[in-house]
């Protein structure tokens, strides 16, 4: 499983986008918690169980990753707010067991944004006709590769076109350097120092004084 | 007042020249009006790293049940935990909540009764305050830190748990999915700045019409993702009206609008009830902290990326249909057809009804339901369980129905129990059990029975959410009373007005 305190980094995808072109596509669709697994599912198909398995573990064919074109998919093309919910790491950890190191969606939700920084999947927001472009073009050229490109901040289909995307410049340093959270903050660990110790002065009740 | 400069340094880092210096944003900032947002934010950001992301300070870290564990690997690794006077932990979401759990931890998820029963004076010793189940505060994480006073106005608080931002209703600012080592070894968190938003409402409620009602409105109206990137400030006089459980509902379900945070300015009503908690500022310096918390509502002049009003005065009980909060309509309406939805929300309407197992055209009103649930982060508080006990005082549970209420805490069970609500649900037919999260989501093994119609005052209806195929309305806590007294959904008005039995 992908490891938050290792500095996971990104830097290129070459790979074959899936359309799961809904909204609100949430955290216990993706990871579900505290259910049993339906039967003869794998680390590598547990995430999107509810809306890729019958409860007997026949596969649902109208999920798009279980279409012959996408079983090998690294990248996710979504509506508005994917990974909508809870703060589960297992939202953005089950979808990478399964290869999916990319989601391109209109908007995510908060808290899975901020895991796929922790664990290195690289969530880019795009808009909707571009995002509906790319989807058009791996539907009618299925099993081909588009290219997703952090250091460039760009998407390129091959032959075809490609799409400027833009991510907070902290996200793109931590994961083109393979940065921990602990390294980014301890670089600061002065004006920490000389803050909290002002702030102790200034709010003694927050310290239960 | 002036509290609390540091001069902040952009980091640079090979960025391009387009970022501003933060110096000149500061600068810039304090010309315009601020947004409570702004302010607590301004008082906590320790460095600027360009673009929209800050190093903040934490004045509360929350660990749920793995929190005992965590702190001790931190320190068998011969870590140090900076300012463990300002994390706490407590037990919620693995706990039991039968009453067998005091004396058959295996009941428990895994080993965490155990965890917070040994490890209590490691935490003790570094002045970290930890409520296991044995403890007379334990309860559902976002219910015990306002109940306790280690929240208060003004604080930044972060946590694991996504319903973490409940805490917002005190005028703070809080959120959740922090569970990195970082904020544990040095106090801080890194985070993007987040937009305003604020929605007013106004008019006036009609009788039964609560706090959840309110937002799963809003929620519907504005869309589950309208708070995309933003920190929602609940305002209007509708929100001042409210007490201060009544303001955590609504701040509970911000992430449910797909917000950052959600937030109250605090009010007299906060002052009010801060002052009257166990952890509340000490008489020293009350006054000081009280000052203080009265500068943090928002200017007069601040701006807001998003700024709604919403008329509520003719808003009647809600109840969700399908499998996002946004799929909500009134107690009267009928189910919507996707034939009439918006194009884009055709194919997610058509999937929600197939899952909800409802008719297109048919009233919402009368579907029969299996089990009601009342409990949560959301509304479990004594506010919430008065107005339950009201609605089932006197009545039976129907025959086929399972009934569970659960207090958010010891604090409030006691409470409950003391004014005699426990004994009006169990003569009704609830089952009246231990303070957890439960059947919210199960993650203890409280699950909704498969393919079961759930009726729950919780804030998530999403697939599966409750049980395997289980389908989840979500509704305040008087209407989920009033579904388990019917064995069907209906307007909790019609049942109290005896119009319906």
């Amino acid at each position: 499983m992908a490891d938050a305190n290792n500095g996971p980094t990104f830097v290129l995808q070459v790979g074959i986008a899936a359309p799961l072109l809904m909204d609100n596509v949430d955290t216990d669709i993706i990871s579900p918690i505290g259910k049993p697994p339906v039967p003869g599912v794998t680390d590598e198909t547990r995430a999107f169980e509810p809306i890729r398995f019958f409860s007997d573990g026949r596969e649902k064919r109208d999920f798009v990753l279980n279409q012959e074109a996408f079983r090998k998919a690294s990248i996710i093309l979504a509506g508005k707010n994917f990974g909508t919910g809870s703060s589960r790491a297992g939202a953005v950890t089950r979808p990478m067991d399964g290869g999916i190191n990319v989601v391109i969606a209109e908007s995510f939700g908060p808290l899975f944004y901020d895991n796929s920084i922790r664990y290195g999947l690289l969530a880019v927001p795009l808009d909707k006709e571009k995002i509906a472009y790319i989807a058009q073009w791996s539907r009618t050229n299925p099993g081909k590769s588009i290219v997703v490109d952090l250091e460039r901040q760009e998407i390129k289909i091959p032959g075809d076109t490609s799409f400027d995307f833009l991510v907070e410049p902290r996200v793109r340093e931590k994961l083109l350097n393979a940065h921990t959270p602990l390294q980014e903050v301890l670089r600061h660990e002065t004006e920490i120092t000389a803050f909290q110790q002002s702030y102790k002065q200034s709010s003694p009740w927050v310290y239960g004084e | 007042m002036q509290r609390r400069k540091f001069l902040k340094t952009s980091l640079g880092l090979g960025m391009s020249c387009g970022f501003l210096p933060a110096q000149h944003l500061l600068a810039q900032d304090d010309a315009l009006g601020k947004t409570i947002y702004d302010k607590i934010w301004q008082a906590h950001e320790v460095a600027h790293l360009g673009g929209i992301t800050s190093i903040l300070h934490i004045d509360r870290m929350l660990l749920a049940d793995g929190g005992p564990r965590t702190i001790e690997r931190l320190l068998n690794s011969g870590q140090t935990i900076k300012n463990p006077k300002l994390i706490w932990t407590v037990s919620d979401h693995q706990v039991s909540t039968s009453s067998q759990r005091y004396t058959d931890s295996s009941l428990s998820l895994g080993t965490v009764v155990d965890d917070f029963d040994s490890l209590k004076p490691m935490l003790d010793n570094l002045g970290i305050r930890s409520y296991g189940i044995h403890d007379q505060n334990q309860g559902i994480q976002h219910v015990v830190g306002p109940e306790t006073g280690l929240t208060q106005p003004g604080m930044l608080m972060v946590a694991g748990d996504s319903h973490t931002c409940t805490h917002g209703a005190l005028g703070c600012v809080s959120w959740g999915g922090e569970y990195d080592m970082h904020p544990l070894l040095t106090g801080t968190v890194i985070r993007e700045k987040a937009r305003n938003m604020r929605i007013n409402f106004v008019g006036a409620t009609q009788e039964w019409v609560r706090p959840k009602d309110l937002i799963l409105h809003a929620i519907a109206t504005l869309g589950a993702d309208a708070g995309n990137r933003c920190a929602l400030e609940y305002a209007g006089p509708v929100i001042r009206r409210l007490n201060i459980e009544e303001r955590m509902t609504l701040c509970n379900l911000a992430i449910e609008m797909g917000s950052a945070t959600g937030m109250v300015a605090p009010d007299d009503t906060t002052f009010e009830y801060v002052s009257t908690r166990e952890f509340k500022p000490s008489a020293r310096y009350w006054d000081e902290a009280v000052s203080y918390w009265r500068t943090l509502p928002t200017d007069a002049d601040a701006e807001f990326y998003r700024d709604e009003t919403l008329d509520v005065s003719t808003l009647e009980p809600q109840v969700t249909w399908g499998v996002s909060p946004e799929q909500t309509i009134g107690i009267s309406d009928i189910v919507p057809s996707p034939d009439n939805a918006p194009y884009e929300k055709r194919d997610a309407w058509a999937r929600a009804l197939d899952y909800t197992k409802l008719q297109p055209g048919s009233t919402i009103a009368d579907t029969p339901i299996d089990e009601v649930f009342i409990g949560s982060c959301a509304e479990s508080r004594i506010t919430d369980l008065r107005l339950a006990a009201q609605v089932v005082k006197g009545r039976k549970v129907a025959p086929h129905v399972l009934a569970w209420a659960i207090p958010g805490s010891q604090p409030i069970k006691r409470q409950a129990e003391a004014e005699g609500l426990d004994v009006i649900f169990k003569e009704a037919g609830f089952d009246w059990r231990e303070p957890g999260c439960s059947k919210c989501y199960g993650s203890n093994g409280d699950l909704v029975e498969q393919g079961k119609r759930s009726v729950s005052n919780s804030n998530r209806n999403y697939i599966g959410r409750q049980g395997i195929d289980a389908i989840t309305h979500l509704t305040s806590t008087p209407m989920a009373a009033a579904a388990a007294i019917a064995g069907r959904i209906v307007d909790v008005r019609r049942l109290m007005s005896g119009e319906i039995t």
